[in-house]
């Protein structure tokens, strides 16, 4: 009984020394990855953040799609052409465009399931798992020695040398792992930019959303004909420096062909124009986050310090034209 | 108004000077009209005077713009499947760095696992020594 057991203990104590050994091979052969683990992890919460504002300025919302139904029932519910034909196929139109546009959307959403993957690898701690782990098996071995009344087989020296080793492999191993998922990641958004680039793709989105644009803005100046509109915010703006705010009647003092009215109708032309050329942008500041994000993730693979100051602040300026596109006001300032 | 005039006239000089009609100079050309469509339908409206002038501005407006959108759900079905390829791709390659995570894990559990497996025949000594 106690050959056998010593034997166990041998054998035991055999595999850790070749395991030990292996582990030294591996940790030479990889020879020390460039990549920074915590590198890789911000770069993945700022992937995946982009990923969402590009979505947001690339395609049609659902919102922006229900606004374009909308705003085609006013003018037709209007003008009454409701029972026409054409009334008919243009919403059906609008609903197999939006169902086309749809299936796009899902790029962005996969590229964001991809950063969030990468985001787990990254976030793993394998290193300090594998140390740990390590330290605990020795014990666990050495106890056993114990336990059949062995001298232990690993010494506290050699178990703290085992585990460091396993604990660095491990780390290296996760920086090859995080190296290659870089680079297939890059090659994929590479492949976005590029589709995005294309003249017909770029063209295509950018038009139709224009258009639809158009049909709001026609929509909108319907309804401000018929006086269903209170300017008095846009005056409340102009008085907000000295603290001032607009008279109640306002809107009643206002005639539209007097100068005011017409002055009026001027604001509110640059506000609308400007929303019509931020779509334009928000489309090429899309594919500026994309390229830089292709940047990074080149930089990550090399070991260079990553910048995503820069790529923050596209982000940032994504989202908000995403919300002056949704909103009312088009006088915010964007950082340029 | 004025400035779409000129940007569908832009058009129609560049396709006359080129001599040929590509699909994105057409589709250009279509929204520009749909776009000037929806611009002139307020002015137009206001001129009307009866339902019958009303309706016949709103279909004529209706009628350019059926044209552009019809057209633009055409030109955006044929490069639909770029982006379908390209969201497989990115679908497949999250799936090959979720498994390169889980393999991780695995390694560090599996080392987890022979731990207990020592301190298990730890306490069978134990209990048979």
């Amino acid at each position: 009984m106690k050959f056998t057991k010593s034997v166990v203990v041998v054998s035991i104590l055999s595999k850790i020394q070749m395991s030990m050994l292996l582990l030294l091979i591996v940790f030479l052969s990889f020879s020390c990855s460039p990549v920074n683990i915590e590198a890789a992890k911000s770069l993945s919460a700022t992937g995946r953040d982009t990923a969402s504002q590009t979505q947001q300025n690339v395609l049609v919302s659902y919102k922006e799609y229900l606004r374009a139904r909308d705003c085609e029932a006013l003018q037709n519910g209007f003008m009454g052409t409701t029972d026409s034909n054409e009334y008919q196929e243009i919403l059906k139109n609008y609903e197999e465009i939006q169902e086309e546009l749809t299936k796009r959307s899902l790029v962005f959403e996969r590229l964001a399931d991809l950063y969030d993957a990468f985001g787990e690898l990254a976030g793993l701690d394998a290193g300090g798992q594998t140390e740990k782990a390590l330290g605990d098996l020795s014990g666990a071995i050495n106890e056993y020695a114990k336990q059949i009344k062995q001298k232990p087989p690993i010494s506290s020296d050699a178990t703290a040398v085992i585990s460091k080793i396993g604990g660095l492999v491990a780390r290296e191993i996760q920086k090859a792992k995080i190296k290659e998922a870089s680079i297939q990641t890059r090659t994929r958004v590479d492949a976005l930019v590029q589709l995005l680039e294309n003249p017909s793709v770029r063209k295509q989105l950018v038009r139709y959303r224009r258009f639809l644009f158009s049909n709001r803005k026609t929509a909108f100046e319907i309804l401000w004909d018929e006086g269903v509109y209170d300017p008095k915010p846009i005056f409340d703006d102009f008085g907000e420096d000295a603290g001032l705010a607009v008279r109640k009647d306002v809107a009643e003092r206002i005639k539209p062909d007097s100068k005011l009215g017409k002055a009026l109708t001027e604001v509110i032309d640059k506000r609308l124009e400007m929303k019509s050329e931020l779509i334009q942008r928000g489309y090429d500041d899309s594919i500026e986050a994309l390229k830089q994000l292709v940047k990074e993730h080149e930089k990550l693979e090399q070991g260079a310090p990553l910048d995503l100051a820069r790529l923050r602040t596209i982000a940032a300026e994504l989202r908000s034209i995403a919300v002056l596109l949704s909103k009312a006001k088009t006088s915010v300032p964007i950082s340029q | 108004m004025k400035k779409k005039v000129n940007m569908s006239t832009m058009i129609i000089d560049d396709i006359v000077r080129d001599g040929e009609l590509t699909q994105d100079d057409a589709l250009d050309a279509l929204e520009n009209a749909a776009e000037s469509a929806n611009e002139a339908l307020p002015k137009a409206r206001a001129k009307c005077n009866t339902d019958a002038e009303r309706e016949k501005v709103q279909t004529d407006r209706n009628i350019v713009v059926l044209s552009y959108v019809k057209s633009e759900k055409k030109a955006l079905q044929c490069t639909g499947p770029l982006f379908e390829k390209i969201a497989e791709d990115l679908r497949a390659e999250a799936g090959s760095v979720k498994q390169k995570a889980n393999k991780l894990t695995d390694a560090v559990e599996a080392i987890n696992l022979l731990s207990d497996l020592v301190r298990l025949a730890a306490s069978l000594a134990l209990a048979f020594g």
